[in-house]
């Protein structure tokens, strides 16, 4: 059992709430905002962010993993929601800084 | 005579004949209009809690591609803020970012706060229309909206909607028409 393995085992474990927050997030959002935003749709993002929490999901990572990095690509994808898409969804409605 | 089928099941009668079916601000901009005008606008009683379009499209019939949303938005460029409403039919989405910000001269567009927007109007969430707005404020028309036949907007109320021709919603007071306002 290698320290590694622990590593993305825990990052893996982390991923999995980041990913069901995104993609609720994603669903509770305006569909007109994601245009607004200049973003993809949200029927688009729906997808992306629900199939990363799948494979999230499916592909386990850490000791026990099946090999493969699926779920690290799919954590990506979560936090690109999380950081870009997100805080522009925000402020296309009015909220953060400047009012 | 208008063409109200795009109501779906709800029959509608001209909407100067039910001012109770009206917000405040939508019947006196009405009133002002030309009769010959103003007799092309149809309403119809809803449940309010169908007043979001589309629970009202599938509760009663009628195509999405039939209804206009009228958003508020809100461009600020430092201190100052201005407001303009967009029409687009419900099956598109308004490009606030682009073409808006752009029309208002803003440095950063969003969509009006709730509160915001009801409070500056004086109509009701989910039933703002494009007739009685604040004089100030352009109302963008997308070009969609314009051509078609008819179209389902709000009427300041929640428990009602409008029907009229596109070629009207483009010609209101305070509108533009604008190409490609909607993606």
């Amino acid at each position: 059992m290698r320290l590694d393995y622990y590593i993305l085992f825990g990052l893996w474990l982390a991923a999995i709430p980041v990913g069901g927050y995104a993609f609720v997030h994603a669903l509770t959002q305006r569909a007109d905002a994601f245009t607004a935003a200049d973003k993809l749709s949200k029927p688009a993002w729906l997808g992306i962010t629900g199939a990363s929490l799948l494979v999230l999901i499916i592909f386990q990572g850490g000791p026990r993993s099946s090999g493969g990095l699926f779920w690290l690509a799919a954590l990506v994808a979560v936090l690109v929601y999380i950081v870009d898409v997100k805080p522009a969804l925000v402020r296309v409605q009015g909220g953060g800084r400047g009012l | 005579m208008s063409d109200w089928s795009v109501l779906g099941t709800l029959v509608a009668v001209p909407a100067l004949d039910r001012p109770d079916l009206l917000g405040a601000p939508v019947a006196a901009a009405l009133k002002s209009l030309d009769p010959a005008d103003a007799a092309l606008v149809g309403v119809a009683e809803i449940d309010p809690a169908l007043a979001d379009t589309t629970e009202f499209c599938a509760a009663y019939g009628s195509p999405l591609s039939g209804s206009a949303n009228c958003v508020v938005v809100a461009g600020r460029r430092g201190e100052d803020t201005r407001y303009a409403a967009c029409l687009v039919l419900a099956s598109t989405r308004a490009d606030v970012n682009g073409l808006v910000r752009r029309r208002l001269n803003a440095r950063k567009a969003s969509f009006a706060p709730m509160d915001d927007a009801v409070a500056r109007s004086g109509m009701e969430y989910g039933g703002i229309c494009p007739i009685g707005l604040p004089e100030d404020w352009p109302v963008l028309v997308d070009a969609a909206v314009a051509a078609a036949p008819a179209v389902v907007i709000g009427s300041g109320v929640r428990h009602s909607k409008l029907a009229l021709p596109g070629a009207l919603a483009a010609r209101l007071p305070g509108t533009e028409v604008v190409d490609g306002l909607a993606r």
